[in-house]
């Protein structure tokens, strides 16, 4: 048997990956209702840093609008694809992502809450307060399909109880949210419906900044509790038996996922099935070691909402389509031709 | 050596393990026999940590077994258990190096590639190194298991004994691979620092080539000693509820026929 350590074979498309997640990120800043060149581009990074006054109106679209809009998609993206790879891991099973353990509605509602109420409430973090508002709901929901998928397991598959449960749950926190936009007034309202199909267009530098630290802390934390992942593939008592404390566990990867999830949510509203299918495809090109779904993830999630989100802005040009109306179009198909896979048993 | 000390497990009104008192040897294989829910796999679990006594003490080397961390114990004690059921593609050599987790942090060492590589030839599964797991045979992953469980506990430990549970772990195995498992651990005990506790259904396997035999019965031990001492016609009828006849080979051997 040849050496081999374990890694070897998934390290080849990692960087083929992250040369298409330029490669598109570019192309998403370069199209779109305005044109800009890749001149441009660099002409305003040049001018930006050192003289911002000077900035002609091509390069503060660049400057303002679309790079933060295309690192908002690259962090998004990869956020929601590490919070499928750790709800699948998680629960041993490839059909759970976060939407269906309620994470996203959670978020959503959480999120919701704050828009309506947000300036009534007496407690403020700066423009962290929406995010922690939507890990909040995001954690309440996900909490609620836990326990209750738990003590409805007793006479269930647990797959059985934890889908049913899902449902029951997201439906829940959705109608929330939709209680929440039709109390609220008009301009609340309007950005909490088209938040519910999930959008980019409200990414600005505040909210790159705290996706790209959560997205980096959520890559950072996932990655050192990979090999424990792995050993749950195996089953609770397995990976018990090789020494991991599987209840912190799985404390620590459902707090990650939420917070990966709803901090995502709560600037974009909900975009479905990143998290369902970029563990699969990973999975299907190359193998299932969880250090290689999550870096594999992060970039191929990133990937693929850029592709979705230049699609929304282009399909309608000049107009925009909700960017989870493109994903659940895309990834609705795709997950079906899944499910007829063989290969997986559910 | 392995102490179990007045071991005892209740859940609800139910008593799975009742003051099980036994000593396992290093070097000698031990089979826990006994009928249907007789506590077999429930004795296997609070001996190897999974589950926590509500009475009584395990001993490792004198060491409490409550005071040994998971994840120490992970490197001197390995467990089979049954029907391990993986949702996802994985290749077999990913699964086998799983055995080596408690001892690496980050990359896997020069030591887990190489333990890996022998303990892959030594159950035969080296020529299915870079298969999908989920594609093998019942069989195959039971040999992949085999190889995963024994690359955990491969090295030996100066001054330690390591210790090694298997439950059940003939299940998918022909009779030409039950022998072979079972030589296979003869094999393994020689070098005299291995403790290896099996529950196995087979009471000609047993007696075969069990070196001390556990007899349980509703969590209670009901014998226990060498198979001339436990595979008695009274015994096993107290236990199975089915009286055997006793052959004896001409090499000392004992053969249970039933019916």
């Amino acid at each position: 048997m040849p050496s081999k350590s374990l890694g070897s074979p998934y390290a080849g498309i990692l960087p083929v990956l992250a040369i298409a997640v330029f490669v598109v990120a570019a192309f998403s800043i370069r199209f779109g209702a305005v044109a800009i060149s890749f001149s441009d581009m660099i002409s305003a990074l040049r001018t930006g840093s050192s003289a911002p006054g000077m900035l002609n109106l091509t390069e503060r679209i660049f400057l303002e609008i679309r790079l933060p809009r295309a690192l908002a998609c690259l962090f998004v993206g990869a956020s929601l694809a590490m919070g499928g790879v750790l709800m699948q891991a998680l629960f041993r099973n490839p059909i759970v992502e976060p939407g269906l353990v309620g994470t996203s509605s959670g978020a959503a509602f959480g999120a919701s809450l704050y828009f309506v109420l947000g300036s009534v409430l007496k407690f403020h973090a700066g423009q962290w307060t929406l995010p922690i508002a939507a890990c909040l709901g995001g954690a309440l929901a996900t909490a609620c399909v836990f326990l209750v998928s738990e003590t409805t397991q007793a006479n269930r598959e647990s797959t059985t109880a934890l889908l049913l449960t899902g449902i029951a749950v997201n439906a829940l926190f959705l109608s929330g949210v939709g209680f929440f936009s039709y109390i609220a007034r008009d301009p609340q309202a309007r950005s909490i419906t088209f938040w519910n199909l999930g959008t980019l267009s409200g990414a600005n530098w505040r909210a790159v900044i705290i996706l790209g630290i959560v997205t980096v802390l959520g890559l950072g934390i996932g990655l050192r509790y990979a090999r424990h992942l792995n050993s749950l593939m195996m089953g609770e008592e397995e990976a018990l038996y090789l020494g991991v404390d599987v209840k912190r566990l799985k404390l620590t990867i459902t707090a990650l996922n939420v917070m990966l999830v709803a901090v995502a949510t709560s600037f974009t509203g909900i975009i479905a099935f990143v998290g369902l299918i970029v563990p699969h495809l990973l999975r299907l090109m190359r193998g299932s070691d969880n250090r290689f779904l999550l870096i594999g993830g992060a970039l191929m999630g990133a990937l693929l909402l850029t592709l979705s989100d230049l699609a929304a802005r282009l399909l309608l040009r000049p107009a925009e389509l909700p960017i989870g109306i493109v994903t659940a179009a895309v990834g609705a198909p795709v997950f079906m031709g899944l499910l007829r896979n063989r290969r997986y048993r559910f | 050596m392995l102490c179990a000390r007045e071991l005892s497990w209740t859940v609800g009104s139910k008593t799975l393990v009742e003051r099980v008192t036994a000593n396992f040897e290093p070097g000698r294989l031990s089979l826990i026999i006994g009928p249907n829910g007789a506590g077999k796999s429930s004795l296997i679990r609070l001996l190897s940590k999974q589950q926590k006594a509500n009475a009584g003490t395990v001993l490792y080397d004198s060491v409490d077994l409550g005071a040994i961390h998971h994840r120490e114990l992970a490197k001197i004690r390995a467990v089979l258990s049954q029907n391990i059921e993986i949702a996802f593609p994985l290749r077999v050599w990913e699964v086998v190096m799983m055995g080596r987790y408690p001892h690496f942090a980050g990359r896997p060492a020069a030591a887990d590639e190489r333990a890996c590589q022998e303990v892959m030839r030594f159950f035969d599964v080296e020529s299915m190194a870079d298969r999908d797991y989920l594609t093998l045979s019942g069989g195959e992953k039971q040999r992949v298991h085999f190889a995963r469980v024994l690359a955990q506990i491969w090295f030996p430990l100066p001054g330690k004994s390591r210790y090694l549970f298997l439950d059940e772990p003939l299940t998918f195995l022909d009779i030409y691979y039950q022998f072979e498992f079972m030589e296979k651990l003869q094999d393994l005990l020689k070098p005299r620092d291995l403790v290896v506790v099996g529950v196995v259904h087979d009471l000609n396997l047993a007696a075969r080539f069990a070196d001390q035999i556990v007899l349980l019965h509703a969590g209670k031990v009901l014998a226990q000693g060498s198979k001339d001492e436990v595979l008695t016609r009274e015994n096993i009828k107290a236990a199975f509820r089915l009286e055997p006849k006793l052959l004896r080979g001409d090499d000392n051997s004992i053969h249970l026929i039933f019916g």
